[in-house]
């Protein structure tokens, strides 16, 4: 459901209780209260973000009650700006929420005003979290925001080209949702469903490269599970897309392909070669079934529902059914070496 | 002999006829606070039937134009609205005496107004003399009143006579003895109260009804559960007109010394006998500051952070530093900001750390007792993702908007086990319909009932300033610790943050 918010521009020594009485308008103020849950601060930098970030509000709206900080980096801007708006939502007699947004816009020159609004202006108690999806957002005030926040939530695919930032990401905070790990939780279910069955779990020992396709645009997406691949079967970094399998110590290699004919798709195939053609693979069959494929004396194929997702519905995901990120760390690891030899 | 009619009536609601007679009157306590809370009780009928207010100073006011000038206060700073007709019946009992508080002839011009107000009432009013001036004319006024037979011994007379005094009770422990020894040569203890008016805020008094009339939090009241406490004070302002007085005292003298002991005293008291005798609950009071470790003056800076506000912004608008205020010394070494760590030495809090905090200049107004739990065993959860167990944290918000929360962890809808904080609240803005008083009513109409339960004793207040003691010695001694500086809008130096990362703990995000 799209959300309508009306931005009603406010002072920044006023923000907090303008809201109050935007809600109270809504006739839920009480209910907002009892069920914020965090602060979230969404920078942006581009037209192009702004538009992906609200409709990332709208999804964010609808299943986290928070109080919304978007940060609009506007060059064209000659001073700070701060708006509000207030959003409720009626599912039923007993599930409602309530979403506050502060709005604040100013040009990079006069950032330095901006993160006294955000800390007058955090809900008390809760935490911070920062939604760092918009690769423009200058690194000074990324590492600005970083100070400010507890948690991040970040698209890992955007910062293929800062990669220092995303190194220092995983060794600053405890708690990070990469949505691009995140969208890569079918993948990741079904290698692991693959290798459960016995017959092909008992052919890692003869592994002798992982093949990766992805859609042309989507490289990292590809670096990433190939990453975690890696990261389970090896304790050692790969060099030149090759690492050692921990359980026999020969190498395998991982390889890339592009496809340019899915180029808005993200994994497209992955393939483990274990030699005397023995083959397990997993893809898209069209564009919602995930395919896995496993090639030994016979042929034998299974079907799971797969669907690619935006970075809305990476989150929408995240808060309703949540992932594992117990591997993120040392997969991103992995996954920013085979960037740089790939 | 004790009054029988007393026994049992605790919640005596309107007090006896009283004059209040407020010596400094021209000033800002007056404006702000006095005359309008005054206003908010006699709207809401918790007077006495028969109240008068004789403001005192040496400025020239008649009684109308004092009337007019305490019209314009009440609408400016009364919480409740200033109607014509309300004022009316109001401001008839309000009055003017230009009086010189070193003067013993003006005490006696006093006494005759006093006497000729008895005559026209047909009363035989008490007497509450609040002393709204410099603490260096306490002791003469004190004097001067008890010449002139206003103030009789304690237990004797026709009427009661008592002094209320407002904060700083002295600059350290010995001139805090000096000015209570001065009184008491005036006055019993008894007879003296000393506002500390966060004492008069509603949720610093719910401390006691949170903690004694549920019988889930007591039990968990220790230090087998609770890992820390947090006591913070932020303003946003800086100085503001008050640069003199700041400059010579500072923050840790402003309102650590006072507020901050206050609520750490009713936060970790044991129950007290009463909850209706005022020395019951100061007697526990007393003791948990007798508790608190003192430490050696080597000790201190590891145990405290000072520091100064430098230029930045605050809610987006740039402000200047604290050495570049009007009025400040250029070379100015006092603090804006101040972070403590103590220990309470008792069975109840042994090995909790309290962690108190107070600053100027800081991104919000806010005042919070924050208690941290323990974390659970977390075997349950081992293997499982559920995301980063909070600890629990009961918070009591002060100002400025009165209430208590409790952080708990819940598993939010889906099929995945995992944890998210979640806050259970309480506003007192929402909860009861009705809005709170302001701390300055509760405490003037306590005042004219003779209940001196949320006012602080002599010994509280020698208490309180023998904690700070070795913190003042090593901040004035050769080996002073540093001065450390923050930007104007942020949380403090960072130095602060350092204070808890050394046992593993961090300030809460407020």
């Amino acid at each position: 459901m799209k959300a309508e918010y009306s931005y009603v521009e406010t002072e920044p020594s006023d923000l907090s209780a303008a809201l109050r009485g935007a809600l109270s308008l809504e006739g839920l103020s009480s209910l907002y209260t009892d069920a914020v849950s965090s602060n979230v601060l969404i920078p942006v930098c581009s037209k192009e973000s702004l538009e992906s970030s609200q409709r990332l509000l709208d999804a964010l709206t609808s299943v986290s009650p928070s109080r919304y900080f978007l940060v609009l980096i506007d060059n064209d801007e000659k001073e700070v700006r701060t708006e509000i708006a207030a959003h409720c939502r009626f599912d039923s007699d007993s599930e409602s929420g309530c979403a506050a947004l502060i709005r604040i816009t100013c040009p990079e020159s006069k950032f330095s005003a901006v993160p006294s609004i955000l800390r007058a202006n955090f809900f008390t108690g809760v935490e911070q979290q920062l939604f760092l999806l918009d690769n423009k957002v200058p690194a000074n005030i990324v590492r600005e925001l970083f100070s400010l926040s507890e948690s991040v939530v970040v698209d890992s695919s955007q910062f293929e080209v800062n990669k220092e930032l995303l190194g220092e990401i995983v060794v600053r905070f405890n708690q990070v949702v990469d949505l691009q790990w995140v969208a890569l939780s079918s993948w990741r279910d079904a290698i692991r469903n693959m290798f459960a069955m016995p017959q092909v779990g008992d052919l890692l020992r003869g592994l002798e490269s992982v093949t990766v396709v992805a859609g042309s645009s989507h490289s990292f997406a590809s670096r990433l599970i190939a990453g975690w691949v890696v990261s389970k079967l090896s304790v050692e970094l790969p060099k030149n897309c090759i690492f050692i399998n921990s359980s026999t110590g020969k190498p395998v290699e991982v390889v890339f392909k592009a496809d340019s004919k899915s180029a808005n798709m993200s994994i497209v195939e992955i393939t483990f070669d274990f030699g005397g053609n023995k083959k397990a693979k997993i893809g898209l069959k069209g564009q919602s079934m995930l395919e896995t494929q496993i090639e030994l004396e016979e042929v034998t194929r299974t079907c799971a529902p797969y669907r690619d997702s935006t970075q809305s519905e990476a989150l929408r995901r995240y808060f309703t059914i949540g992932d594992s990120n117990a591997n993120y760390a040392a997969a991103l690891k992995v996954a920013l070496e085979l960037q740089q030899n790939s | 002999m004790e009054n029988p009619f007393a026994e049992g009536e605790n919640r005596v609601l309107r007090p006896p006829s009283t004059v209040l007679v407020i010596f400094g009157a021209s000033g800002d306590l007056t404006k702000r606070k006095l005359v309008p809370s005054l206003y908010s009780l006699a709207k809401d009928d918790f007077l006495p039937s028969n109240f008068v207010v004789l403001g005192a100073s040496r400025s020239e006011f008649s009684d109308q134009s004092f009337r007019e000038a305490m019209l314009e206060s009440c609408k400016a700073h009364s919480r409740s609205k200033v109607t014509e007709e309300q004022w009316k019946s109001f401001s008839e009992n309000i009055f003017y005496q230009v009086l010189d508080g070193t003067k013993e002839e003006d005490f006696a011009k006093l006494h005759e107004r006093l006497e000729q107000l008895d005559r026209e009432r047909e009363e035989n009013f008490n007497y509450v003399f609040y002393f709204a001036t410099a603490p260096r004319y306490f002791a003469k006024i004190a004097k001067n009143l008890r010449k002139q037979g206003l103030i009789q011994p304690y237990g004797t007379g026709t009427r009661r006579a008592s002094v209320v005094v407002e904060k700083p009770f002295g600059q350290d422990l010995a001139s805090a003895r000096e000015l209570n020894a001065d009184l008491r040569a005036e006055l019993a203890e008894e007879q003296i109260y000393r506002i500390d008016h966060f004492l008069g805020k509603e949720t610093v008094q719910n401390i006691l009804a949170f903690r004694f009339a549920n019988g889930i939090f007591e039990p968990l009241w220790n230090s087998k559960f609770i890992d820390n406490i947090q006591i913070s004070f932020s303003e946003d302002i800086g100085v503001e007109q008050r640069a003199s007085y700041f400059d010579q005292n500072g923050i840790l003298r402003d309102v650590v010394q006072n507020h901050l002991l206050q609520m750490l005293s009713l936060i970790c008291i044991e129950p007290p006998l009463s909850l209706s005798n005022a020395d019951s609950i100061r007697d526990e009071k007393v003791k948990v500051l007798k508790s608190i470790r003192r430490v050696g003056i080597e000790d201190a800076p590891s145990m405290s952070v000072r520091a100064q506000y430098s230029d930045g912004y605050i809610n987006g608008k740039p402000v200047q530093g604290y050495l570049k205020e009007d009025g400040i010394p250029k070379k100015s070494s006092t603090e804006t900001y101040v972070a403590l760590r103590l220990a309470i030495d008792n069975w109840r809090w042994e090995g909790v750390p309290i962690y108190l905090r107070a600053g100027k200049r800081l991104p919000k107004r806010i005042t919070e007792i924050s208690i941290y739990f323990k974390r659970p065993p977390d075997m349950l959860f081992q293997g499982r993702q559920v995301g980063q167990l909070h600890r629990n944290v009961l918070a009591i918000q002060v100002q400025p908007n009165e209430g208590i929360s409790l952080r708990i962890n819940s598993k939010p809808p889906g099929p995945r086990m995992r944890a998210r904080p979640v806050v259970m609240d309480f506003s007192y803005g929402e909860s009861f319909g009705i809005p709170s008083p302001g701390a300055y009513e509760r405490l003037l109409l306590d005042a004219m009932k003779g209940d001196a339960t949320l006012f602080t004793r002599d010994d509280e207040i020698e208490e309180a300033w023998g904690v700070l003691a070795p913190i003042f010695n090593a901040w004035d001694s050769e080996k002073s610790p540093p001065v450390f500086s923050y930007e104007s809008g942020s949380w403090g130096p960072k130095e602060s943050s350092m204070l808890l990362a050394s046992e593993g703990k961090f300030w809460r995000e407020l």
